[in-house]
């Protein structure tokens, strides 16, 4: 560089070096606005992962629970009252090994099941009815009446719950009866009592099953029956007459496959 | 400005540094006028320099944290406004055509005494004038004082291209400003 250009820079330096302007009025706002947007950015993020993971959570959640609900729901009211004949009927085929040790306590058995089946017949729709209005009174009229889509699902679920109990709690009672009345019934009663005792699920397949361990279908079922507590277990067999053992239903939550009788 | 004498830097700064607005704003004013000063060396016209004064500002209290005190914090500040205005240029595109030229011979020559004879504005116009990277070429090497190796790093380009930019605008410069005399003061050659 010579010294032309030297002195040339030194000029324009020494002019523009401390060469001072007064801003306008608006350059303040400016920055403040660019520091407040700044701040607002840093603290939106951390929030916005924790929403973002909530929305993530609660995606997860509407994809999966209403699915569990579903298998449980399933059966409306027109399907329950099928299932409670069938569980009636099967009440009555139950005595076959009972009928060997006493036959007159087989009469006063099935005389008490039929009176236990008739009663059970009429106490169903009654059972649901009361159930219903227990929990229609629980919510103000006005949304009894609506025709939401929400309420009658609070409708169905009750009556899902009670099916099951249905059938065998009468049965039970009938056992204990012809326990007392009858002494000599001890063989018939210890199995109805051991069976209705040992199946928690009273569900009218687990009934007609019989409670020996004859096969490996029927292991299966004691274990499950002990893990699974929901009315279609995981995996269920069932015992044909010859003893085998069949695969009956399957229940994944979202896959549910189940054969009928 | 009027808040100057009031509250030593020292303590500005600490109190930008907790993030008090109102400190900040003393800072502002404190510094304002000398930072769109060296802004307008950067900018076209003074509504450039002040968008380019203002990302800077913004960027000195984000900053702020960073300045320990090791120098004096006008040379900081001062740093941090010349980046802005470089970054101002990057982000619209408008200074990234530059090319190494050869360096030019026939620069038409100026009487240094006439040239200091132009008021500060005179000049500044000239060299708004210049295009960006000419512009800031000239402003780095000339008047920031820092040498070709490091514009190339600061701008982005090759020295051999921060050398050619320089005598292109010293050329291009002299040119106007003896154009500018000429006008002024009848210098015409």
């Amino acid at each position: 560089m010579d010294m032309q250009d030297k002195e040339f820079d030194e000029l324009f330096r020494a002019k523009l070096d401390m060469f001072e302007a007064e801003p306008s009025a608006n350059v303040w706002p400016g920055i403040t606005d660019g520091l407040d947007a700044g701040k607002r950015r840093k603290s939106l993020t951390p929030w916005l992962s924790i929403a973002a993971g909530i929305v993530v959570l609660i995606g997860i959640g509407v994809f999966f629970i209403p699915k569990k609900t579903n298998t449980s729901e399933h059966p409306s009211v027109q399907t329950g009252v099928p299932e409670i004949a069938q569980s009636t009927v099967t009440v009555q085929s139950q005595p076959g090994p009972a009928t060997q040790a006493s036959p007159e306590k087989k009469h006063l058995i099935e005389l008490k099941r039929d009176g236990e089946a008739a009663r059970i017949q009429p106490n169903r729709p009654t059972n649901i009815t009361s159930q219903k209005n227990v929990d229609t009174a629980g919510y103000p009229a006005k949304t009894v009446k609506s025709n939401e889509p929400q309420l009658i699902a609070t409708v169905s679920q009750p009556i899902t719950i009670t099916k099951p109990i249905v059938p065998d709690v009468p049965l039970q009672t009938t056992v204990k009866i012809s326990i007392d009345q009858t002494p000599g019934s001890n063989l018939i009663a210890d199995k109805l009592a051991s069976q209705n005792s040992a199946d928690n699920k009273k569900d009218s397949v687990l009934v007609k099953r019989k409670h020996k361990i004859h096969n490996f279908g029927d292991l299966v079922n004691l274990v499950v029956d002990k893990l699974d507590k929901r009315p279609d277990k995981v995996v269920q067999f069932a015992s044909d007459e010859d003893g085998d053992s069949h695969l009956t239903g399957i229940n994944l939550g979202i896959l549910k496959i189940k054969k009928g009788e | 400005m009027f808040l100057e004498n009031k509250y030593p830097i020292e303590e500005l700064v600490k109190r930008c540094k907790a993030g008090e607005r109102k400190a900040q704003e003393m800072l502002y004013k404190q510094f304002a006028s000398k930072m769109l000063g060296v802004c307008c060396r950067y900018a076209a016209d003074r509504m450039e320099a002040e968008d380019m004064m203002q990302n800077g500002f913004i960027r000195v209290f984000q900053k702020i944290e960073d300045f320990r005190g090791d120098g004096s914090f006008e040379g900081w500040i001062r740093r941090i406004m010349v980046h802005s205005s470089i970054e101002y240029y990057r982000k619209h595109h408008k200074m990234l055509q530059l090319v190494d030229l050869e360096e030019g011979g026939n620069e038409a020559a100026t009487n240094p005494l006439a040239t200091a004879k132009l008021a500060a504005n005179d000049l500044l116009a000239l060299i708004q004038q210049l295009s960006p990277g000419y512009r800031i070429v000239f402003n780095l090497y000339a008047i920031e004082g820092f040498s070709h190796r490091e514009i190339a790093a600061i701008v982005g380009i090759t020295e051999g291209a921060s050398k050619s930019q320089l005598s292109r605008a010293r050329s291009i410069l002299r040119e106007q400003v003896i154009k500018m005399e000429g006008k002024k003061y009848g210098y015409a050659r």
